[in-house]
């Protein structure tokens, strides 16, 4: 057995023992150890390497707060970075390494960065590294300093496996919500529940009770507080939610609460709670400071509570010679448990005295104990050097207002409890209790708590050990002599010397200051360091603490894994896919598909051994030169009704729809009421008061809340009623000059001729026993049709057509085909800045409509300026040459700096038919430059291109 | 996270919900100037404190309404249909 564990007494189970590895090396704990106390009883003294002078760190809590023991464990093929070490319960075959420290936290060849602190004080990132900006030359901070850094700082490396663990998300609603099962938040929630309340109480320890394991002694109504912890918590469990190892982790608006819960079983896994209560009480308890003195920071200096906690809950005792260090003389049972447990208290820091240095090589062997001369400061020569493995140290109690300040609670400096309180215990629906509330006696927080409601609930008399959560003095002045080794950040490495040197160089905000020296931003948050940077701050710059104020939080309190967040929505259900039910018959195919939207839209469909380019230009040759079929069932599809839609149509289009007659439709526009494309789509006109307009496959639900704003709160006269009909028909267009031919036996009783069914007309018919419509609607150029019928008879269609000779082509080729055309696809084209006279789409605007949505601003004198980009055709001078979508368009074949960037390529393709490359752009006053000579330039590639019209292909006469 | 109260459907989480900017701005007429319209398209009161604003029961009732909220403090006042008149803040004297 190691030699700190003591033989009897803890909450450990000794006939339980456990083995983990640390660092590679394999050692013994016990069933109730944490990764921290197991370390401690194994004498593991370094925990690891500070950040960026490298010196050797020991723990200083076994709590939460730990600054020092960060630890990356392993499980599989898996790392869980950046874990706290007492945050960890012990389990069988965990494997943590130290996060910095190289080649290891024990022996660190960085240490010698620790000899001249000044070359990593505060700022040194911007002082020392930034020559390169003035001279490029010269970049030593890419070939030399950033590789350094990266070694030699940072936390636990990234995982680079995906986490595998599972995550569940939990929603409840509860009329108090109890954060901290202490006996403040127990007393609380006993009598929230015996009024009849639904009450959910969370503890982020693995025992209820807060510090009644790390004070034996005390007693409520004649049992011991462990007893009286756990009896209640039983009753909480079995009336309400009651749940271990939960910490709150976030509070929001309206009493919502965030709650992680670890699995009890595994280092990985858990659960969110969402928590929405009508009163949330936070009864979070008080987190314990350190003293700053030179030297803070070695193994072996630690906190009262810390020491209590090791000595009564796990058994250890971590020191045999101890030196007690606080600012208050509250150090009674610290003392007493040091004695009980065989420990010699072998000084006392008195009140005119203070530590100047401590001494030994990775854990303390000595105590430097200076006198206070009159001007506060110490004086050496008056000192005293005493052989001792610990220092006891605290600077009082805060009161842990984190989740307090989320909810938007303010605080303030109080001299008598010398800590940062809260202005009020109740804010809203939130109520601080117990510790928090700064009722820090087992006494004062039961009674904060047991009065949570207005009844007679009596948890009796506490009688024995009252705690000492001892009231801190106000904290002692940080006047010291040697600052570059007095710690107010552990983890961040943060000294009073590097306040001090803010302070000259200007700094007073505390948030400023903290962004500086960097202090209080580690992964503990600095919760050991905030009062300490704050008093230090002060001091320098001789303003109150109340003045200077803490930092601000912000949620997640403590490190909450990502994939906790996410919870089930991973891999498959992280985003549904939408099928179109022609799907089957795709993959079957073996399309390569692309998202639009939600869908899975074929964009091409490979032979074997075809490489895309080769199966795009296949497709449209067969659309060019025989006939080709297309799967548009995920075009939007929504039907417009009621004696007033065609006046609601012609409102929301720039073109005219009240003149559609019934068996026509109408290609249009539709604008943002500040002049930009929004969508584009058919309009059909099925009836007199009826429309089925089709929109983008992407837009389809954004058109339909569109159009619905407007009916329901512009125009609420309008009589008309809006429905999503897009999945109820299925669609595939034939497009070819052999389209009609294909088709016809399909449709033997609709007469396709260009008399009957001419261009932009429709019929209805039925196919497969119930209703089709056939549009004469074409996105290629070519004859071509558009066939609906019911959403399930999708695939029978699809075969029929196949079956009649048309070749499958998707969305790629679809793009190409219409780019040749010089039509226009509303994201490609368009981006929120376009206008129809952007684009050369005068004509789609109606002079004869009074009003419309976007008319207006389309006269603004932004909108008529000759400068903005308008479309164009490119084509590379290199015919070969398909260049970039998102090619920056320049004017000249060797960029200057800066090079004016006058437009960019939208859409870009190669065409089979012109045997070239050829691109959509957007440029500066486009219209003007026909024939010009301009340059594409992409990923440092320069294109000389031709400006063209954009349109590439004439249109036939079909 | 909010709990608004949807008019039709009562109390929900915000996640419910879609926003929809400052409520009761008109909509010029086409012959309004520009600076009417720009004041139209552009600008916003950006209120600190109460406002008045739009949204959307989207996945509920897909219904539209206007909303009473101070910007400072998340607070949330009523909630009314399109339409009807502005209901004052809380703890505003009518």
């Amino acid at each position: 057995m190691a030699s700190s564990r003591l033989t009897k007494g803890g909450l450990i189970d000794r006939d339980q023992s456990i083995s983990f590895q640390y660092n590679g090396k394999t050692y013994i704990g016990f069933a109730g150890d944490t990764l921290a106390s197991a370390m401690l009883a194994n004498d593991i003294h370094i925990v690891g390497r500070s950040f960026k002078r490298h010196r050797p760190r020991g723990l200083i809590s076994l709590g939460l707060e730990e600054p020092n023991a960060i630890v990356t464990l392993s499980t599989g093929s898996k790392t869980l970075p950046n874990r706290i070490a007492s945050e960890v319960e012990l389990l069988n075959g965990l494997d943590a390494k130290s996060t910095r420290g190289w080649p290891s936290s024990k022996f660190d060849i960085f240490r010698a960065l620790d000899w001249v602190p000044r070359a990593v004080a505060a700022g040194f990132y911007y002082k020392t590294f930034m020559g390169h900006i003035r001279r490029p030359k010269f970049d030593t901070w890419n070939s030399i300093w950033e590789p350094l850094i990266r070694r030699m700082a940072g936390q636990s490396p990234a995982p680079v496996s995906s986490d595998t663990a599972t995550y569940q998300h939990t929603d409840v609603h509860v009329d108090v919500a109890v954060i901290g099962a202490g006996l403040a938040g127990l007393a609380a929630a006993l009598c929230a529940l015996n009024s009849g309340k639904k009450v959910a109480i969370f503890e982020r320890d693995s025992l209820p009770g807060g510090r009644v394991h790390s004070l034996p002694g005390c007693t409520i109504d004649g049992e011991t507080a462990e007893n009286w912890a756990a009896s209640t918590w039983g009753k909480l469990e079995e009336k309400g939610i009651a749940r271990l190892r939960a910490t709150g982790f976030g509070l929001y608006d309206h009493g919502f609460l965030t709650v992680f819960e670890k699995s009890a079983t595994k280092v990985d896994g858990g659960r969110i709670w969402h928590v929405r209560a009508k009163k949330i009480v936070i009864a979070t308890g008080a987190l314990e400071r350190p003293m700053v003195f030179p030297g803070n920071d070695l193994p072996g200096v630690m906190l009262s509570g810390a020491v209590e906690t090791a000595i009564n809950r796990f058994a250890i005792l971590p020191g045999k010679k101890a030196v007690l260090y606080g600012n208050h003389e509250d150090l009674n049972n610290v003392r007493t448990a040091l004695k009980t447990a065989g420990a010699e208290v072998v000084a006392e820091v008195q009140i005119d005295e203070t530590i100047t240095g401590t001494f030994g090589s990775g854990r303390l062997k000595m105590v430097e104990i200076s006198k206070l001369g009159t001007d506060g400061l110490p004086e050496r020569k008056k000192s005293r050097r005493i052989s001792a493995d610990l220092v006891v140290t605290s600077g009082g109690w805060s009161p842990m207002l984190h989740l307090y300040l989320m909810a938007g609670g303010q605080q303030t400096w109080s001299p008598e409890v010398g800590a940062f309180i809260a202005t009020t215990s109740e804010k809203g629906t939130v109520k601080l209790i117990g510790a928090a509330n700064a009722r820090f006696t087992a006494r004062d927080a039961l009674k904060d708590g047991a009065t949570l409601e207005d009844n007679n609930f009596s948890f009796g008399d506490v009688t024995g050990n009252n705690g000492p959560i001892g009231q801190g003095l106000p904290i002692a002045p940080i006047l010291q002599t040697d600052k570059q080794r007095a710690f107010v950040d552990f983890q961040h490495d943060v000294t009073v010397a590097d306040i001090e040197l803010a302070a000259r160089e200007g700094f007073r905000s505390i948030e400023h200051t903290k962004r500086y020296t960097t202090s209080g931003m580690g992964t503990d948050q600095g919760r050991t360091a905030q009062l300490a940077t704050a008093a230090a701050l002060a001091t320098a710059t001789q303003q109150n603490i109340q003045e200077i104020g803490l930092s601000g939080v912000r949620p997640p309190l403590t490190p909450v894994p990502f994939g906790a967040f996410a919870g089930r929505r991973v891999g498959r259900l992280f985003q549904p896919e939408r099928h179109t039910s022609i799907h089957a018959r795709h993959l079957a195919l073996g399309a390569v598909f692309e998202d639009v939207g939600d869908w899975k839209r074929p964009r091409y469909y490979p032979k074997p051994g075809e490489t895309m380019a080769e199966a795009v230009a296949r497709e449209c040759r067969s659309v060019r030169t025989d006939v080709g079929m297309l799967d548009v069932s995920t075009l939007g599809k929504i039907d417009v009704a009621g004696p007033d839609a065609a006046e609601f149509l012609n409102r929301l289009y720039t073109n005219r729809i009240d003149t559609i007659k019934p068996g026509k439709c109408r290609y249009g526009i539709m604008l943002k009421d500040d002049g930009m494309v929004f969508d584009d789509g058919v309009v059909a006109r099925i009836d007199e008061d009826r429309f089925l307009v089709t929109t983008t496959s992407g837009g389809a639900a954004a058109v339909l809340a569109w159009m619905e704003d407007w009916r329901q709160t512009e125009w609420p006269d309008l009589r008309v009623r809006l429905t999503s009909l897009t999945e109820q028909w299925a669609g595939i267009a034939v497009a070819g000059p052999n389209a009609r031919s294909v088709i016809k036996n399909l449709i033997p009783k609709v007469d396709l001729s260009s008399s009957s069914l001419p261009n932009l007309g429709w019929q209805e018919t039925v196919l497969f026993d119930q209703p089709a419509r056939i549009f004469r609607v074409s996105f290629s150029g070519e004859l071509g049709f558009e066939i609906y019928v019911h959403w399930q008879n999708g695939s029978k269609l699809w075969d029929a057509i196949k079956e009649a000779g048309a070749a499958p082509y998707g969305t790629e080729a679809m793009h190409v085909l219409r780019a040749e055309m010089g039509f226009i696809v509303v994201g490609h084209e368009t981006d929120g800045t376009v206008t129809p006279v952007d684009l050369g789409m005068d004509w789609i605007l109606s002079k004869t409509k009074g009003d419309f949505i976007g008319k207006r601003a389309l006269k603004r004198p932004s909108m008529l300026e000759s400068n903005r980009k308008q479309l164009v055709g490119l084509v590379p001078t290199d015919p070969s040459v398909v260049l970039d979508e998102g090619a920056q368009i320049i004017e000249h074949p060797r960029p200057r700096s800066p090079e004016p960037m006058i437009g960019h390529v939208t859409s870009s393709y190669w065409s089979e038919t012109l045997s070239s490359g050829f691109a959509l752009a957007l440029v500066k006053d486009g219209f003007r430059r026909q024939e010009e000579k301009l340059f594409a330039w992409s990923l440092g590639k320069i294109h000389e291109v031709e400006v063209r019209p954009p349109i590439f292909i004439e249109t036939k006469k079909n | 996270m909010l709990i608004i109260p949807c008019p039709h459907c009562g109390p929900r989480p915000e996640t419910e919900f879609v926003y929809g900017g400052e409520a009761h701005i008109q909509r010029p007429d086409v012959a309004a100037d520009d600076y009417t319209w720009a004041n139209r398209l552009f600008l916003r009161d950006n209120v600190k404190g109460w406002t008045r604003e739009r949204w959307r029961h989207d996945p509920g009732c897909g219904r539209w309404f206007n909303l009473c909220r101070n910007t400072a403090t998340n607070e949330v006042g009523q909630s009314y249909i399109m339409g009807a008149p502005k209901p004052p803040f809380p703890n505003q004297k009518i």
